[in-house]
């Protein structure tokens, strides 16, 4: 028996339902569909002119995704750095159990997360009632169905994400280095800022890819929290494709999606190589 | 840092939270399941009708029972083929193994959205209609990397020479992959079926696209309840995966450690 012929099955399940249809989609984003959605067979860049042209699909949204989706990492990255840090500072025991409540909501459905945030962000939520009791506001703010409230959601399920890349790098940082700092007179800030923060660089940077990745590609999230008035580009694909009928144009929209995704890809690759040489240079010194 | 009363209170808070952040909404949607009334926090009361309407509502068993079946089909396919080819891998080295590898590990990368939008042209475009298998082919190749990884790393610290050893003193290949190999993976075997069934289970983008009437899961018929009717139902319903969720990562947590299963990172 060739051990080799094993990995057969896995490549071609992967080919046959991975491979092909990716190469399909991006054939079909340069076919032209009929008035009624039907698929022409000749040749056409006119999805890609109608997309980009169309200050609609570039503005509304392929720019309102990447910004959103942007915004929203920025902070899950903030957010999710702070909680490593706590959880990498913590006693061992309370350590494992923070782990696994960071990881609880990563296991819950994300409709039922998602509806979690409908609740707290209503006209009569928690969030509301604490700002009317406070005084902060006089009457409820409209915290549901707009570009807010989808940050808030995307932010909610990048965290964990952040937080496991970052964990693990500030996990492997010699604790004695930020203490070295401080004996030669560092304020701790300053030995967090000149020591721990950039030697963590790596795990911001992966989890910075991850948060954007899984936010640029939102669908609950967008649906549910930006009731129908906040547009993203993978509900955008499915609604042309489902409702229109028009499958060329849900394969543009899916491409240029495919698009962001690997330049994002690419900049990251660029930013690690780019990153790791100062972060190495303090190893060594 | 630690020291002062201030630092220490600033921290502790900054920890509080934190975890309020990401977990207090789950707890307050627990909260009002329980309200007789509607879906508002604090609960002007306490209830369990909403729990008991569960059983008057078949859809929701009924995809309940799909999303099961779907879950575990996937995870026994997915696990089975990452576990076949960590092992056709194993011993290969060099340019053709980074190139397959990648090739499997690919969907991590690629929006799950697209994965599913181009099979459903191709059925759209067959005139083909969708079925459990497409839905469960999707399923797999999105979960496919999540087995192949945990299997691959635990193969790196693992001793080749044990199944020699099996096959110098006469057993069959297959014997020593049944006897030897399998055994020696279980570590990653069980935690990878875990997740993929987990991953299956909570799917939505690429359920939308493939799942028909008969094979609705539980994802989608929640958010199509949720256009028509708001009420506690729906928490009470989401408690109840709160709590199966919880208890599957307790379980994996007890029995093999949650390193083994960290999604994504």
């Amino acid at each position: 028996m060739k051990t080799s012929a094993l990995v057969l099955p896995a490549v071609v399940i992967l080919g046959a339902f991975f491979v092909v249809p990716l190469i399909w989609v991006v054939i079909l984003s340069f076919l032209g569909a009929g008035p009624t959605g039907e698929v022409q067979h000749a040749f056409t860049l006119g999805n890609y002119v109608r997309f980009l042209t169309d200050s609609y699909y570039v503005n509304d949204l392929l720019l309102r995704t990447i910004r959103l989706a942007a915004i929203a990492t920025v902070f899950s990255v903030v957010i999710g750095y702070l909680g490593a840090f706590v959880i990498a500072r913590a006693a061992p025991t309370t350590q494992t159990w923070m782990i696994l409540l960071v990881m609880l909501p990563l296991w819950v459905n994300l409709v039922v997360r998602t509806l979690s945030l409908m609740v707290v962000l209503g006209r009569n939520g928690p969030v509301n009632q604490i700002l009317v009791g406070l005084g902060i506001t006089a009457r409820p703010l409209p915290l549901l169905y707009n570009e807010t409230a989808v940050v808030i959601g995307m932010v909610q399920v990048a965290v964990p994400f952040v937080v496991l890349s970052v964990f693990g790098v500030l996990q492997a940082i010699p604790r004695q280095l930020e203490q070295a700092a401080m004996t030669v007179g560092a304020t701790p800030l300053a030995a967090f800022r000149r020591v721990t923060l950039p030697l963590s660089v790596p795990g911001i940077l992966a989890g910075s890819v991850l948060a954007f990745g899984i936010n640029v590609e939102s669908f609950v999230v967008p649906i549910l929290l930006g009731g129908g008035r906040v547009r993203f580009m993978s509900v955008a694909a499915y609604e042309t494709a489902t409702v229109s009928n028009n499958l060329p144009f849900a394969a543009t929209i899916g491409v240029i999606l495919l698009i962001v995704t690997m330049v994002m890809l690419g900049v990251y690759q660029w930013a690690v190589r780019s990153a790791g040489r100062p972060a190495t240079a303090i190893q060594a010194a | 840092m630690q020291k002062t009363l201030l630092g220490s209170s600033l921290w502790y808070g900054g920890a509080a939270l934190f975890f309020a952040f990401l977990l207090a909404p789950l707890a307050i949607l627990i909260v009002v399941s329980f309200n007789p009334v509607a879906m508002v926090f604090p609960p002007q009361g306490f209830t369990l009708k909403w729990y008991a309407t569960i059983l008057d509502k078949p859809d929701f068993l009924q995809a309940a029972w799909a999303s099961t079946i779907l879950g575990v089909a996937t995870a026994l396919l997915s696990t089975g083929l990452g576990v076949l080819a960590a092992i056709g891998l194993q011993r290969q080295r060099g340019a053709a193994r980074a190139f397959v590898s990648s090739l499997l590990m690919s969907p991590l990368f690629i929006p799950a959205v697209i994965v599913a939008l181009a099979l459903f042209q191709i059925i759209f475009m067959m005139g083909l209609v969708n079925t459990i298998w497409t839905l469960l082919a999707a399923h797999v190749v999105v979960t496919l990397p999540y087995p192949l990884r945990n299997v691959m790393a635990q193969m790196e610290g693992f001793d080749v020479r044990l199944e020699e050893a099996a096959l110098t003193v006469g057993a069959t290949p297959r014997q020593a992959l049944w006897r030897v190999t399998l055994p020696l993976l279980k570590a990653s075997i069980i935690p990878s079926l875990i997740i993929v069934f987990v991953l299956s289970w909570n799917n939505y983008t690429v359920s939308i696209f493939l799942a028909n009437k008969n094979w609705t899961t539980l994802p989608l018929q929640l958010r199509a309840y949720l256009q028509y009717e708001y009420e506690p139902f729906v928490a009470a319903m989401s408690t109840i995966l709160i709590v199966a969720s919880i208890v599957l990562l307790l379980i994996v947590d007890r029995t093999v450690g949650l390193g083994a299963v960290r999604k994504r990172d």
